[in-house]
């Protein structure tokens, strides 16, 4: 590797990068997780998860070992996305490729109609909803945790996810995303159904 | 259950709700997903819908499922495998470090 005209600020020797980077390896899964929730679309996803983890790997002198490096990670590629997203990102998200792209990528062959119409449904919240219902009710966040990924008040987090939950179960309910040729309240029972397949499958 | 019985009941109103008794269906669902700890913060344990509202409990219900679903779709994505490209440019980075440290 050349030592060219990339000059970033000199960084102390750390022994703690290895151990940074083996913290960091295991995050890539959940990264990619989020990534593909903000921007609806796998490929922009690992772009900006492959982004967010260079940022992570770059700021790590200014990471404290054994705090909690999954909310920084998420932060840091949560500020990536919406500064990027200025200029572009997510144009893309409602095109019906796009969607299909990330469809396509269910492995479960029974899973695909009620798993579909979740993300189709998901794609109606506004942003900064979807975001914190992802955190909160997929990622494993705690709402502080999540308060402090989105840098806002906790009590604003705890309302975006209640008003999430609530515009979904609607939306699902009333088939609202504009999916042809299904019922009303057809979404919500293969959800319903599927969700109670899945519990069972893990119990045995 | 049969994918049959699925038909059967998708075809019947109400008929998941009635098959799907809420306790044993949090059972289950707690089992699989330790559901749903965002929300017991803010509510004790009493808060829970009398048997009398059985529009409060089948709300209840709905929102569990899509708290299972949810985590599905995220974790689909945790558990595919990383793509190559990742590791890859991490080491490519540490390499870059490493350079950087003995210069």
């Amino acid at each position: 590797m050349s030592v060219s005209g990339r000059s970033t600020a000199p960084k102390p020797p750390s022994a703690d990068d290895e151990g940074f980077k083996r913290e960091l390896v295991q995050l890539i899964p959940h990264l990619r997780a989020f990534a593909r929730t903000l921007t609806g679309d796998p490929t922009a996803a690992d772009d900006l998860a492959q982004d967010a983890m260079m940022k992570a790997w770059d700021a790590r002198a200014s990471y404290q070992m054994g705090t909690n490096m999954k909310a920084w990670t998420f932060m840091i590629l949560r500020n990536q996305f919406y500064s990027e997203k200025r200029r572009s990102w997510r144009s893309s998200q409602l095109d019906q490729e796009a969607a299909e792209r990330t469809l396509v990528a269910v492995d479960d062959p029974e899973a695909p109609v009620a798993l579909d119409e979740l993300r189709q449904a998901l794609n109606t919240l506004p942003e900064e909803q979807r975001e914190a219902l992802i955190l909160v009710g997929a990622g494993g966040f705690a709402y502080e945790e999540a308060a402090e990924i989105c840098q806002c008040a906790v009590g604003t987090v705890k309302s975006r996810v209640s008003r999430a939950r609530k515009a979904l179960a609607a939306t699902l309910e009333r088939g609202g995303y504009g999916r042809d040729g299904r019922a009303a309240g057809d979404a919500m029972r293969s959800i319903l159904a599927d969700a109670d397949r899945l519990s069972g499958a893990r119990q045995g | 259950m049969r994918a049959s019985d699925v038909d059967g009941l998708n075809k019947k109103p109400g008929a998941w709700s009635r098959r799907i008794l809420a306790d044993e269906f949090q059972r289950l669902a707690a089992q699989t997903y330790m559901i749903d700890s965002s929300d017991s913060g803010r509510k004790p344990a009493n808060a829970r819908p009398a048997a009398g509202e059985p529009l409060l409990e089948e709300a209840r219900l709905r929102q569990q499922a899509i708290g299972v679903k949810l985590r599905h779709l995220f974790d689909e994505v945790v558990n595919e495998p990383v793509p190559d490209e990742f590791l890859e440019i991490l080491r490519r980075a540490d390499q870059r470090a490493s350079d950087e440290n003995k210069a």
